[in-house]
């Protein structure tokens, strides 16, 4: 049950792990000259204004998946695969395709979340082309 | 740095204050990198290259589109939804880079470890967590490991409270089970 503040309660066992956990699973802190540096970076990069070139660059990169994609699905013969060959085309472009669904499909989701994954999926990729604005 | 600087002031955006005022770029630095760097590097997986470039994507990002920050959420939540979502794009493309076998060796690497039982236990962690789907991932870094409430974490990963609340229990669940046979280690 959320307590009145807000937060999550964590009893016995569970906030002794999560102690554990957070401990032991941390970043070193930044130091004085590496958060300085940071920061001149983030500077710089603002002023930059490097992102009327990532629009451009982001279509080339995903022409690229695809042709690549559509390479990797075309046969290699032309005259068309007879039934055995193209039994193995498909089997080795499934194959092959995996990692795609793998990084574009429903985020490392298990069963149980894929139904209220795809709003998540869409609102991500929204919010990501509306940024690019 | 030569030349410009971001001017200390955001009147020049033509902000509307948000309910948390925000002074300067440096005071919204300063106030937020720790815990920007501090999720990024939880949820790509303990890398801390990776996680400065989350960062400072995030924090340009920010600057960019802040002109589009509409008030009716906190300042701070709304950059650290930033922060989430350039965690996610990282570990997408380097998915992409690994199935093309273009993640360079400096990428790949961990940072080097304290003493060899840190090493030991953040490596059972990183596993424990890299077994979760990455909403529980999410949920659980912000929640348990960096102090938000649900509400809180709902709003930067616009889902509804019963919805973090139930990737919550999974995440603290299955946790549970993946770490129950090394917590000595990660206590030595």
């Amino acid at each position: 049950m959320t307590r009145r503040d807000g937060h999550e309660p964590l009893e016995g066992a569970d906030r002794e792990l999560v102690e554990q956990m957070k401990a032991a699973y941390r970043p070193e802190p930044l130091t004085p000259n590496r958060r300085a540096a940071l920061r001149l970076e983030i500077e710089e990069r603002a002023q930059r204004a490097p992102w009327r070139l990532r629009g451009p660059l982001l279509g080339l990169a995903t022409a690229g998946v695809a042709a690549t994609l559509a390479f990797a699905l075309v046969p290699g013969d032309s005259s068309g695969p007879s039934q055995p060959e193209g039994a193995v085309a498909v089997a080795r472009a499934e194959t092959e395709l995996d990692w795609v669904g793998e990084v574009f499909g429903p985020d490392e989701l298990g069963d149980d979340e894929i139904e209220d994954a795809l709003p998540d999926e869409y609102t991500l990729i929204a919010m990501y082309f509306l940024d690019e604005e | 740095m030569e030349g410009e600087t971001i001017p200390a002031s955001l009147d020049h955006l033509g902000v509307q204050a948000p309910d948390c005022a925000v002074p300067d770029f440096g005071a919204f630095f300063e106030a937020n990198v720790d815990r920007a760097r501090s999720i990024a590097w939880r949820l790509v997986g303990g890398n801390d290259a990776a996680a400065e470039d989350v960062v400072q994507d995030a924090f340009v990002k920010a600057y960019k589109s802040l002109h589009k920050f509409r008030g009716d959420a906190k300042l701070e939540s709304w950059f650290f939804r930033i922060v989430v979502n350039e965690a996610h794009n990282h570990r997408r493309w380097r998915k992409v880079r690994e199935a093309f076998g273009s993640v360079d060796a400096e990428e790949a690497a961990e940072p080097a470890p304290r003493k060899a039982s840190d090493s030991l236990a953040r490596e059972r962690i990183e596993a424990a967590l890299g077994e979760l789907s990455g909403k529980q991932r999410d949920v659980f870094v912000l929640v348990h490991m960096e102090g938000f409430t649900v509400r809180e974490a709902a709003g930067i990963l616009s889902s509804a409270e019963g919805t973090v609340k139930h990737h919550l229990h999974r995440a603290l669940g299955k946790l549970r089970a993946s770490l129950a046979n090394v917590r000595e280690e990660i206590l030595a």
